[in-house]
């Protein structure tokens, strides 16, 4: 969707950005055209730290789809950023036991063909 | 002052009925709802549909208008707030009746999300292509497991006390013919099923039926006149929380069930103290947790000690789910707990019957994570 483009360009060079509304400065997440706080469009693309703690988490066993049969079971965190917005993130290269809230995390990305780089989150030890 | 009644109450065949679509369904439940009441289609002016997912042929209340043959309607059409929508069509039907908008009106609910080959986890995927989707965020149960993981951080909470809620909710299903699961359940069993999305175990997660509810809303005066024992609709509440992307602090935690429950107990002049039965929205047992701890019948972060004595199971003083709820009874989203208080309130709830069912709280909440919520206060006449 056009309002997660400029993210997913900037995973394909592994570049993490958050879009900020340019006129009140609220992060919105996940990417979409108009800031909920102040309704205006005008969005920039900042640079984050992709820095950031887990808010909570849950451990998929059921199958939902065959997209992550690879990852069962697999761990999904809300995120807390550093920057304030909460993002959801596939948790990769870490052991789920490892997994629990008020971690630290950090964004990594992985890619799945030519086109997709997704961000997702790793767990850092303490 | 709301000045209405639920005078009519239709249920059709529930749980792995295949062959027919929601449409179908939706139109036999509002066939037996009028039945119930003793009043013909032609008698209807007003028409709620909610029917998830799904545009009825020629546009929700109107193609099910069509279906079922009625001529002209002075209300009519297809809404959806998730869970809260049973609820809020039953107060938009009072509010409706109060104008003098409308006289009669049907609220129906239909699903048939399950097929021969399919079973529940395919029926309620998620499908959207979303940044949620893409992180595997594929199904209803995923955000009430990150509430429920959230919950035992924050207070405690563990496996076993959200197993004494679909315990005692079980045990309420035993009694209930009409329920799709009436094999007694153990704290054990609860802790062997497998799990969905951890925290939650299969058995912390409602069933997926096919079938259709529906009930006819009147005013509480010409209810008196119909078939059936009058259930008066006391007081309504909406609260529905918009949570906006940056960081704050109640979410996943409290959920609009404050809000709503307090604006609907003032419009009814009643307290939690009052409530002889409530029928709580429980697609997840985390859900029927959260909710207890917002209206206030215990305090937040003490849900967990709260529910594990089995307080809300027949042999409990608190009556909950007593049809055994969408745990184990049936899943028509708002319909299972509005049906069931209609029942407990009429007194025709034979072998599950709560002794002196006077007044009673009927929950809905929805969105995911919840974030719509109805509640109705619901009295039989003294």
């Amino acid at each position: 969707m056009p309002a997660q483009d400029e993210l997913f360009a900037a995973a394909r060079e592994h570049r993490f950005v958050l879009p900020r509304c340019e006129a009140c400065g609220e992060f919105r997440f996940p990417p979409r055209l108009r800031c909920p706080r102040c309704g205006q469009t005008r969005t920039e693309w900042v640079a984050a730290g992709g820095r950031g703690s887990v808010y909570s988490y849950v451990v998929v066993h059921q199958r939902l789809h065959p997209a992550f049969d690879a990852n069962l079971p697999y761990a999904v965190a809300l995120v807390q950023l550093e920057e304030g917005p909460r993002m959801l993130a596939l948790v990769i290269e870490s052991a789920l036991a490892d997994v629990r809230v008020e971690a630290p995390v950090e964004v990594v990305f992985q890619t799945l063909d030519d086109e997709l780089v997704i961000p997702r989150v790793r767990i850092l030890s303490a | 002052m709301i000045d209405a009644a639920l005078a009519g109450l239709g249920i059709t065949d529930m749980g792995k009925v295949y062959g027919r679509d929601q449409t179908d369904f939706a139109a036999e439940a509002v066939l037996l709802a009028l039945a119930d009441a003793g009043l013909r289609k032609d008698q209807l002016d007003g028409l709620l549909v909610n029917v998830p997912g799904y545009a009825l042929e020629g546009g929700g209340g109107v193609g099910l208008q069509r279906y079922l043959g009625i001529d002209e309607l002075k209300l009519a059409g297809n809404m959806n707030s998730g869970g809260a929508t049973a609820g809020s069509m039953v107060q938009y039907a009072a509010m409706a009746i109060a104008t003098g908008t409308c006289r009669r009106v049907a609220c129906v609910f239909a699903d048939a999300p399950l097929k021969p080959a399919i079973g529940s986890h395919q029926a309620y995927r998620f499908t959207e292509q979303s940044w949620q989707a893409l992180q595997g965020r594929l199904s209803p149960a995923f955000d009430y497991a990150m509430a429920a993981r959230r919950h035992m951080h924050l207070y405690g909470t563990t496996s076993e006390q959200l197993g004494a809620i679909a315990v005692a909710t079980r045990a309420w299903a035993c009694l209930n013919p009409r329920a799709q699961m009436r094999t007694p359940l153990t704290l054990e069993e609860h802790q062997a099923s497998r799990w969905i999305i951890e925290p939650l175990h299969l058995l912390d997660c409602c069933l997926v039926s096919n079938g259709g509810v529906a009930v006819i809303v009147t005013s509480a005066e010409e209810a008196t006149d119909l078939r059936q024992p009058r259930v008066r609709v006391l007081g309504t509440g909406q609260a529905h929380f918009g949570h906006r992307t940056s960081a704050d602090d109640v979410f996943l935690d409290r959920t609009p069930a404050a809000a709503s429950g307090a604006a609907a107990l003032r419009m009814a002049g009643v307290g939690l103290a009052d409530l002889d039965v409530l029928e709580l929205y429980d697609a997840f047992t985390w859900v029927v947790l959260s909710q207890l701890e917002d209206y206030g019948f215990c305090a937040k972060g003490e849900g967990g000690a709260f529910v594990a004595d089995g307080k809300l199971g027949p042999a409990g003083h608190l009556p909950t789910n007593t049809g055994g709820g969408q745990l184990s009874g049936w899943y028509m989203w708002g319909f299972t707990p509005l049906a069931e208080a209609i029942i407990q309130l009429r007194g025709q709830g034979e072998a599950r019957q709560v002794a002196q069912a006077e007044l009673a709280l009927v929950s809905g909440s929805g969105g995911d994570p919840p974030a719509f919520h109805s509640t109705l206060i619901l009295g039989r006449d003294a």
